[in-house]
C-alpha cells in the first residue's frame, strides 16, 4: 500500500514537473497542406518560433524551429511552405520550405511589422502587409525578389483575394478622430497592375479589424464600431463599442452590409479570423475574448443582407446598429480554449486554434482537445495578463476587452474616447501601453479616475486640503476594469494585468536606420530643443512612439504636418519647409 | 397481474421505485377510473368534480391519463379504446413498437399502460436536479398586484389566506420524497431563494393574521431560522440573494397606496445579508414584483407602470443592476400584449427569459411564455408559448384584462436548462374551480411528471437547491453622499417617440416629479382607450392626471438633440420635450429613477433598446458643456406639487371672471369650489369642471368625468393608450383653448398663457397634494392621517437606513 501510495507521489510529481517544463506554446496560425491524399496541420508558434506538423488524427509529425516567433504561414496546399516570422531585434522574415520535409529553401528579410502572408498560386506571388511603414511586399518566388511595394491600410491584419484582386483590411482610421466619420479601410489592390483599385470605407467608428476572408463572392471582416464620440458612461447597447461583421460585394467592390455580431443583451468581446467551410454555407468566426467560436448561416444572412433595402430595422436605422439583426442564424459553440483565433475547417471538423491555452480543439460539438502545442502562456503571471487583457469576461455584458481598445498588443494609442475625467467628460486618447509601463505612475485619465476613486475613502486633512494620492500600476487597472469595463476586479486580476503591461517595451521606430536616427533627424531633434518643444515633453509626459500614434493632440490633427503645421508649442518660432521636414523625421524617430 | 407486473413489482422491491409505486395505489385507481367511465352521460359539472377528485386521489397517475390523451374521452370513448390510445401515445414516446393488447383485460392494459410510463418517468428525470425547495399555499389572488401583502393594517383589500408549508423535494430515483421544513397554519410561507453557497434559505413569512410578512433565512444544514428584516405594518417579501451579498426584497416599506384600489404597493429595498442598512432602491408608483437575478448580475421584475396611460395593459418586465441603477424597460413596455408577464427567470447560458403572462385583473397565474429580446421588445415580437411551443395567435395579440386564463394554467417557471424546466402547474385550470397547483418537471414541448402535489393547497414556488455560479459583480458608481444623477440623452430626435419632427424643433425638456398617494379615498371611474379602472383619492376630473405632479423645472435641448442634465436622485421622474412655445411635443409616459451618483445614458426617447447608439454622428454638443442643472419654471410652482387653485384659478380671476362669471358668458371660471358629487371626494371649482368639460357619470360610481378628447382642451388621458403615441398628438398643441388665448382673447400674458398650457401638458391635475380641496369626513381624514404618519416613519426609516449605510463605508 505504502509502496503504491510512493508511485502514486513520484507518477504525480513527474507529470507535474514534465508539464511545467513543457514549453510554453502560443499557436498563431494554422493551415493544412496535402501530400499523397493526406491532409497534414501545419501550426505557427508565436512563443517558440515552432511550425509543427500534425496528422489529421491530432498526432504530432515533427516540428521545425525557425526563428523567434512564427506571425503566420502560406502554402500552396501541397509541396511549398511559406512561414513569416521574426527575429530576437524584431526584424521580419520569410522563410521558404519544402513539404513535407519541411527544409527551408529560401530565405529573405521583410519589413517590420509584417503580419500576413499570402500565397498567389496563379502568378507565383507572395504578398506579405509589413504594418511598422504600413506596406505590402510582392515577391517573385521564381525569382525570389521583392519585386514591389504598395501602401497598404493603416494597421492592416490580413490578405483575400479573388481572381486579379487583393483585399487588404486595415486596423485603424486614417483620420483625425475629431473627423464626423472615423473608420477603418478594406483597399483593394490590382495584383497584375500593381496599383490600388478601391479604398473601402467601413462604418463610422470601425476600428481594430480582427480578420478579414472571403468565400469568392463576398469578403468578410470583423471590426469593432467604437462610440468615441460618446461619454463612456455604460457598456449595454454597446454604448462604448460593439462587434461587427463586415460584408463586401466582391463584384462591386463595395460595403454590402455590417452587421452587429453581439446580440442586444450579450456582446461577443469582437470579432477575430475567420474562415469559410468547404462546402460555403457557414462562416465560422473566432470570438478570442470568449474563448468560442461563432458560426453563421451565410445564405441565411446574405437574403437578409439583400433584402435590407425593403426591410427597415426597428427604427428604420442601419444594419449595424440593429442587434437583432443575425438572430437565428447564428450559432455560439465554446472552444474549450482561451484566445481562440485562427480557425480551420478539417474535413467536417472546426478547429480552433487557441493562444493562451495553448491548444488546438475541436470545437464542431462538444469541444475536444485536437493537439496540445504547449503549456498554456496563462501558466505566467505575464501570459495570465494578456490573456486577461484579452478577455471579455471581464466586462459586462462581456461587451468590451482591454484589448478593445488597446489592441490586442497593448500597442494601439490615440484613439479618443470621451472618459469622466475630474467630473467632467473629456476626449481622451488611449495611450500605447508600452510607454505607460516605462514611465511608471502618470497623469493619465485613468490614474485621475483612480486617484479619484481612492480620494473617496479617505477623509481630507485638517486644513481641509486634499491628501496626495499615489496609484500603483495595479490600481490603475482596476480602476480600467471598474470603469471601463464596469465590473469589479479581484486583486489577482490587476497583479497579473500590471505585470502583462510591465513587461511591454516600446515599439522601435521603423524610421531609425539600425538603431540610429538619419541625419535629418538629428537636425530635427536640435530644432525640437531649439523651438523650447522638450520644455513640456519630457521625463514623463515626453513623446514616444509617435510614429505608430497617429491621430494627434487629443486626436484632432491626423497627420504629424498638421500639428506642425500648426505651429504647436512652437511659441512664435517660424519654421520653414526644411526645418518642419526635419522636425517631422525626428519625431517620426521617437 | 402480468408475469412482467410481478417481475416489475418484485424488482421494486429492492429499489425505491417500488416503494412509490405501491404508493400510487394503481388498484384503487384503477378501479376508480373503470367506475367514473361507465358514467358517461353525466354532466359537465359532474365531470369536472371527478377529475378534480382523481386528480386529488391519485395525482400521478391522473396525470399521466391527462396527457396521454386529454381528459373528455374517458367520458365519450370505449375505456379500453382509451387505454389503448395512451399505450400507443407512450411507445411513441418511447420510440418503441406497440405491444400486443388484444385478449387484455383492462387491468392488464393499464398495468402495461404504467409500466411504460414509469420507464418513461426515468428517462425524462433522468437529470433532475437532487433537491428542490417550494412552498404550499393557496394561490394569491384575486389579482397579479392585488394586496398579496396581505399587510395588518391593510389599507382596504386585504388577500391573506392563512394555512401554508415549506418543504423540500429529494429524488429518490424516480421518486421525490417530500420533507417538512416549515408548517404555518395560522400564517403563511412564501418566496424561497436559495444562496449562491446553496447552504441558506431565504423566504418570507408572515405567522398570523396579525403579522406582516418579513424575511428569514434558515441554515439549510442545521435548519436554524433567524429572522432578517422586522417592523410591524410593513410586508417584507420576494427576497432574493444579490451576487453583491445584499438582499432585494419587495417591501411596502415605500408607505404608498396604488392609485386605482385603496391598496399596498411595494416597491424594492435592500439591505446587507443581516438585514442591515435597509434602503429603498424602487421609487415606482405601483408595484415592482417577481425579482430574479440573471447571469450577468442585473435583475428582471415586473413593473406596474401606467403614467398618463392605462393601468390594465403593459405590465412590463424590468431590469436593473443590483444596486438598483440602470432601471429600464426590458419586455413589453408598450401595447396591449402581453398585458403582465411576471414570474420571469433567465433561462441558464441563454439570453432568453421564461415568464407568466396573465392579465391585469387576474391572479399570477397564467400562460407560460419563453421571452427572446434578440427578436423585439413589444407586442408578440419576441415571444413563443411554450409547453407546448407555439406561436401567439391573433386572440392573444389582442391582449385582455384576464389574459391566459382559460384552458391548463402556469405560475413560477424554475428553468433548468434549455429544454427543461420546474413548474408549479395545474393541467385543469379553472374547470375544477379555482386552480390547484402541482410541482412539475416540464419540458418545453409540455411533456411533464408531477413531482409533488397537495390534496388541499397548491404547491408553488420550486427552487432548485444547489450552489450556483455567482455572477461576475458590476462595479457600483452609486454615492450616498451625493443627491443628484445625471442624464446623458445622445439624440431626442432618434426613437420612435418624435417620428416626423423636423430637427431643431425640441428646444427644452421639463422635468416633472410624480407624488404618490399615501392611500386610496374616494372613487372614480376613468375610461379611455387603455382600459376603465378605478381612480381613488383622484388627482382631478376622472380621467386626469394619475398622480400629484411636481414641475422641477426644465433643461436645455442642444440643436443636434443632445441633452446633458443633474436631477434629484431617488425621485421619480418623467420627462415633456418642449417646442419653443413651449408646448409638449410629446411626454414620457412613464417614469424614470437614477440612484445618487448614477449617470444613466440614453439615446433618444422610446430608441428600440436593440439597438446601439448612434454611429454616424457628431461629439453631442451638451456634454461638451458643463453639466446642465434645472432651470426652475418659476411660475409653475416648482417647490411643491402643481395645484390648479394655486396657479391656474388667479390667472383666470386676473383675466377672466369679469366676463366669465357664470351669467354672462359660459364657462364658468369663477373659483368656488363645490362637491357635486360624493364619490371622488373632492371639491372642485366651477372652472375646473368646465375648462376640464366634466359632467356627472352614468357609471357605478356616479363621479365626475372629464373629457380627454375635447377639441377645447384636450389631454393625454389617465387611461390612454398603452401604445406609443404620436408626437403633438394631445395637450396645449390641439387645444383650441390655448390658440385662441395666443390670439389675443383675454389677453393673457405669454407667461399666463404657458402656465395653462403646461397645466393641460401635466393632464389637468386640480390638486397639488392629496389633501387638497378634499370632501373627507372626519374618519377618511383620520384614515388620512394614520398612513401619512406611517410614510414619515417610513421615509425617517429610509434615511436612518442610508445614513447608516454611508456610515459603514467608512
Amino acid at each position: 500500500m505504502k509502496m503504491s501510495l510512493r508511485k502514486i507521489i513520484i507518477t504525480v510529481a513527474i507529470a507535474l514537473l514534465s508539464a511545467s517544463c513543457r514549453p510554453v506554446g502560443v499557436p498563431d496560425s494554422l493551415v493544412t497542406v496535402t501530400d499523397n491524399g493526406k491532409e497534414t496541420v501545419l501550426v505557427g508558434d508565436r512563443e517558440s518560433g515552432k511550425v509543427w506538423t500534425i496528422t489529421r488524427n491530432g498526432w504530432k509529425r515533427g516540428s521545425t524551429s525557425l526563428c523567434r516567433s512564427v506571425t503566420d504561414i502560406a502554402t500552396d496546399g501541397k509541396h511549398r511552405v511559406w512561414v513569416l516570422g521574426s527575429d530576437d531585434n524584431g526584424d521580419c522574415h520569410v522563410y521558404e520550405l519544402e513539404y513535407p520535409g519541411m527544409n527551408t529553401t529560401n530565405r529573405m528579410r521583410v519589413g517590420r511589422g509584417a503580419s500576413s502572408i499570402a500565397y498567389d498560386a496563379g502568378d507565383g506571388r507572395l504578398w506579405i502587409t509589413c504594418r511598422d511603414k504600413d506596406e505590402l511586399w510582392e515577391i517573385d518566388i521564381m525569382r525570389w525578389s521583392v519585386v514591389g511595394k504598395l501602401k497598404t491600410p493603416r494597421r492592416a491584419v490580413g490578405i483575400t483575394m479573388r481572381g486579379g484582386l487583393l483585399y487588404i483590411a486595415g486596423g485603424l482610421p486614417e483620420c483625425a478622430a475629431t473627423d464626423s466619420v472615423s473608420s477603418a479601410f478594406v483597399y483593394v489592390f490590382d495584383k497584375r497592375r500593381s496599383a490600388l483599385r478601391e479604398k473601402i470605407a467601413l462604418p463610422n467608428g470601425s476600428t481594430l479589424t480582427g480578420g478579414i476572408t472571403s468565400d469568392g463572392r463576398y469578403a468578410y471582416v470583423t471590426h469593432t464600431v467604437s462610440h468615441y464620440n460618446l461619454p463612456a458612461i455604460r457598456p449595454e447597447q454597446g454604448w462604448i463599442a460593439s462587434s461587427a461583421l463586415s460584408v463586401i460585394d466582391m463584384d462591386s467592390m463595395r460595403l454590402a452590409a455590417t452587421v452587429l455580431l453581439d446580440s442586444p443583451e450579450r456582446g461577443v468581446g469582437g470579432g477575430g479570423a475567420m474562415t469559410v467551410s468547404p462546402d460555403g454555407e457557414e462562416l465560422a468566426i473566432a470570438l478570442p475574448g470568449m474563448g468560442k467560436v461563432m458560426t453563421v448561416d451565410l445564405d441565411a444572412m446574405i437574403r437578409r443582407i439583400e433584402a435590407l433595402d425593403t426591410l427597415a430595422t426597428a427604427d428604420g436605422r442601419p444594419a449595424y446598429e440593429d442587434a437583432g439583426f443575425m438572430h437565428g442564424i447564428k450559432k455560439i459553440l465554446p472552444s474549450g480554449g482561451r484566445g481562440t483565433d485562427k480557425l480551420l475547417y478539417l474535413e467536417d471538423r472546426l478547429l480552433a486554434a487557441n493562444l493562451y491555452s495553448g491548444d488546438i480543439t475541436d470545437v464542431t460539438s462538444t469541444p475536444e482537445r485536437f493537439k496540445k502545442i504547449g503549456r498554456a502562456l496563462t501558466t505566467r503571471r505575464t501570459g495570465a495578463g494578456e490573456a486577461l487583457f484579452a478577455d471579455a469576461a471581464l466586462s459586462f455584458q462581456n461587451r468590451l476587452s482591454c484589448a478593445s481598445c488597446h489592441g490586442r498588443d497593448g500597442g494601439i494609442d490615440a484613439l479618443t474616447h470621451m472618459l469622466p475625467v475630474d467630473t467632467l467628460y473629456t476626449p481622451r486618447t488611449t495611450m500605447s501601453l508600452a510607454s505607460v509601463s516605462a514611465e511608471g505612475p502618470s497623469e493619465g485619465a485613468i490614474a485621475r479616475m483612480a486617484v479619484a476613486e481612492k480620494l473617496k475613502h479617505v477623509r481630507k486633512t485638517r486644513g481641509g486640503a486634499e491628501p496626495e494620492i499615489k496609484v500603483s500600476l495595479e490600481d490603475r487597472c482596476a480602476e480600467a476594469i471598474r470603469s471601463l469595463l464596469f465590473t469589479e476586479p479581484t486583486a489577482n486580476e490587476s497583479r497579473n494585468l500590471a505585470a502583462y503591461i510591465r513587461s511591454l517595451r516600446p515599439a522601435v521606430s521603423p524610421y531609425l536606420k539600425d538603431g540610429k536616427p538619419s541625419r535629418r533627424a538629428e537636425s530635427g531633434r536640435r530644432i525640437f530643443e531649439d523651438a523650447g518643444c522638450a520644455s513640456c515633453h519630457s521625463g514623463q509626459t515626453s513623446l514616444s512612439a509617435l510614429w505608430l500614434n497617429a491621430p494627434y493632440m487629443k486626436g484632432s490633427m491626423y497627420t504629424l504636418d498638421e500639428v506642425i503645421d500648426s505651429g504647436h508649442g512652437t511659441d512664435g518660432v517660424r519654421l520653414d519647409s526644411i526645418m518642419k521636414r526635419d522636425l517631422k523625421e525626428y519625431l517620426l524617430t521617437l | 397481474m402480468s408475469i412482467k407486473g410481478i417481475l416489475i413489482s418484485t424488482i421494486g422491491l429492492i429499489s425505491t421505485v417500488g416503494c412509490a409505486r405501491a404508493r400510487l395505489d394503481e388498484k384503487g385507481y384503477v378501479s376508480a377510473v373503470i367506475s367514473v367511465a361507465s358514467r358517461s352521460g353525466d354532466s359537465t359539472m359532474f365531470r369536472n368534480r371527478m377529475q378534480d377528485s382523481m386528480l386529488r386521489g391519485f395525482p400521478v397517475l391522473y396525470d399521466w391519463w391527462l396527457q396521454d390523451g386529454g381528459k373528455n374521452d374517458l367520458f365519450t370513448m370505449p375505456l379500453r379504446d382509451a387505454i389503448a390510445s395512451r399505450i400507443g401515445a407512450v411507445c411513441e414516446d418511447l420510440d418503441r413498437p406497440t405491444p400486443e393488447l388484444r385478449g387484455k383485460s383492462n387491468e392488464e392494459l393499464f398495468d402495461i399502460y404504467h409500466d411504460l410510463c414509469i420507464k418513461r418517468r426515468g428517462i425524462r428525470l433522468k437529470d433532475m436536479p437532487d433537491k428542490i425547495v417550494f412552498t404550499k399555499f393557496k394561490s394569491l389572488r384575486p389579482s397579479v398586484f392585488s394586496a398579496t401583502e396581505g399587510l395588518s393594517d391593510a389599507r382596504g383589500e386585504r388577500n391573506f389566506y392563512n394555512g401554508g408549508e415549506m418543504a423540500t423535494l429529494r429524488m429518490r430515483g424516480k421518486w421525490a420524497e417530500e420533507q417538512l421544513l416549515i408548517r404555518s397554519d395560522s400564517g403563511m410561507v412564501r418566496d424561497p431563494d436559495i444562496d449562491y453557497g446553496g447552504s441558506k434559505l431565504l423566504f418570507a413569512w408572515k405567522k398570523s393574521s396579525k403579522d406582516d410578512y418579513h424575511l428569514y433565512e434558515m441554515d439549510l444544514y442545521t435548519q436554524a431560522i433567524r429572522k432578517i428584516t422586522s417592523q410591524d405594518g410593513y410586508a417584507d417579501y420576494e427576497g432574493r440573494y444579490l451576487p453583491d451579498g445584499n438582499i432585494l426584497f419587495a417591501s411596502t416599506r415605500a408607505a404608498i397606496s396604488t392609485g386605482d384600489a385603496p391598496a399596498e404597493v411595494s416597491n424594492f429595498f435592500i439591505c446587507d445579508g443581516d438585514g442591515r442598512y435597509m434602503r429603498r432602491v424602487g421609487f415606482d408608483q405601483s408595484h415592482t414584483l417577481s425579482p430574479s437575478v440573471m447571469d450577468d448580475g442585473r435583475v428582471i421584475y415586473t413593473r406596474a407602470d401606467h403614467n398618463d396611460r392605462g393601468n390594465v395593459f403593459a405590465q412590463p418586465l424590468f431590469t436593473m443592476n443590483c444596486d438598483g441603477t440602470s432601471q429600464s424597460a426590458y419586455y413589453g413596455m408598450y401595447g396591449r400584449f402581453p398585458t403582465t408577464v411576471i414570474h420571469s427567470r433567465q433561462i441558464p447560458g441563454t439570453e432568453r427569459v421564461m415568464a407568466v403572462l396573465t392579465g391585469y385583473h387576474s391572479p399570477q397565474h397564467g400562460k407560460l411564455a419563453i421571452i427572446d429580446v434578440e427578436r423585439g421588445r413589444n407586442g408578440d415580437e419576441g415571444i413563443m408559448l411554450a409547453a407546448p411551443m407555439r406561436k401567439v395567435s391573433d386572440t392573444d395579440r389582442r391582449g385582455a384584462d384576464t389574459y391566459g386564463q382559460f384552458g391548463d394554467q402556469f405560475q413560477h417557471p424554475f428553468p433548468l436548462d434549455e429544454d427543461s424546466f420546474l413548474v408549479s402547474y395545474s393541467p385543469l385550470g379553472y374547470d375544477t374551480g379555482e386552480p390547484r397547483f402541482g410541482i412539475y418537471w416540464m419540458n418545453t414541448d409540455g411533456d411533464r411528471e408531477l413531482l409533488a402535489s397537495d390534496r388541499e393547497l397548491s404547491c408553488n414556488q420550486p427552487v432548485v437547491i444547489a450552489s450556483r455560479k455567482k455572477p461576475r459583480l458590476r462595479s457600483s458608481r452609486v454615492d450616498y453622499k451625493k443627491e443628484t444623477g445625471r442624464y446623458m440623452m445622445q439624440d431626442i430626435y432618434a426613437g420612435s417617440s418624435l417620428k416626423g419632427i423636423e430637427r431643431g424643433t425640441v428646444k427644452k425638456l421639463r422635468i416633472v416629479e410624480l407624488i404618490f398617494r399615501n392611500t386610496g379615498i374616494g372613487k372614480q371611474m376613468a375610461s379611455g382607450p387603455g382600459g376603465s379602472s378605478v381612480v381613488t383619492t383622484p388627482v382631478g376630473t376622472a380621467g386626469a392626471s394619475w398622480d400629484v405632479k411636481r414641475v422641477l423645472g426644465t433643461v436645455e435641448v442642444m440643436a443636434d438633440g443632445s441633452a446633458y442634465f443633474e436631477v434629484p436622485a431617488r425621485t421619480p421622474l418623467y420627462f415633456q420635450a418642449l417646442d419653443s412655445l413651449d408646448r409638449v411635443v410629446a411626454t414620457m409616459r412613464s417614469w424614470s429613477t437614477l440612484q445618487p451618483g448614477e449617470e444613466q445614458g440614453c439615446v433618444g426617447c422610446h430608441e428600440s433598446h436593440n439597438t446601439t447608439p448612434l454611429t454616424a454622428s457628431l461629439r453631442p454638443v451638451a456634454v461638451m458643456r458643463p453639466v446642465d442643472t434645472v432651470r426652475p419654471e418659476t411660475h409653475l410652482m416648482p417647490e411643491k406639487g402643481f395645484s390648479y387653485t394655486e396657479v391656474i384659478q388667479p390667472i383666470l380671476d386676473r383675466n377672466c371672471v369679469r366676463c366669465h362669471n357664470g351669467r354672462d358668458n359660459t364657462p364658468n371660471l369663477l373659483g368656488t369650489l363645490t362637491a357635486k358629487e360624493h364619490s371622488s371626494k373632492r371639491r372642485f371649482s366651477e372652472s375646473y369642471l368646465a375648462l376640464t368639460h366634466s359632467r356627472l357619470s352614468g357609471n357605478s360610481t356616479g363621479a365626475l368625468v372629464g373629457n380627454p378628447d375635447h377639441p377645447e382642451v384636450n389631454w393625454t388621458g389617465s387611461m390612454s393608450e398603452p401604445e406609443v403615441m404620436e408626437p403633438y398628438s394631445a395637450g396645449s398643441a390641439t387645444s383650441r383653448l390655448i390658440r385662441r388665448l395666443r390670439d389675443g382673447h383675454g389677453k393673457l400674458s405669454r407667461r399666463e398663457i404657458a402656465t395653462i398650457a403646461a397645466w393641460i401638458d401635466l393632464g389637468v391635475p386640480f390638486v397639488g397634494n392629496y389633501s387638497e380641496a378634499n370632501d373627507w369626513n372626519a374618519q377618511e381624514m383620520r384614515n388620512w392621517d394614520y398612513y401619512s404618519h406611517k410614510r414619515n416613519v417610513a421615509d425617517d426609516e429610509d434615511k436612518k437606513g442610508v445614513e447608516a449605510y454611508v456610515k459603514s463605508l467608512k
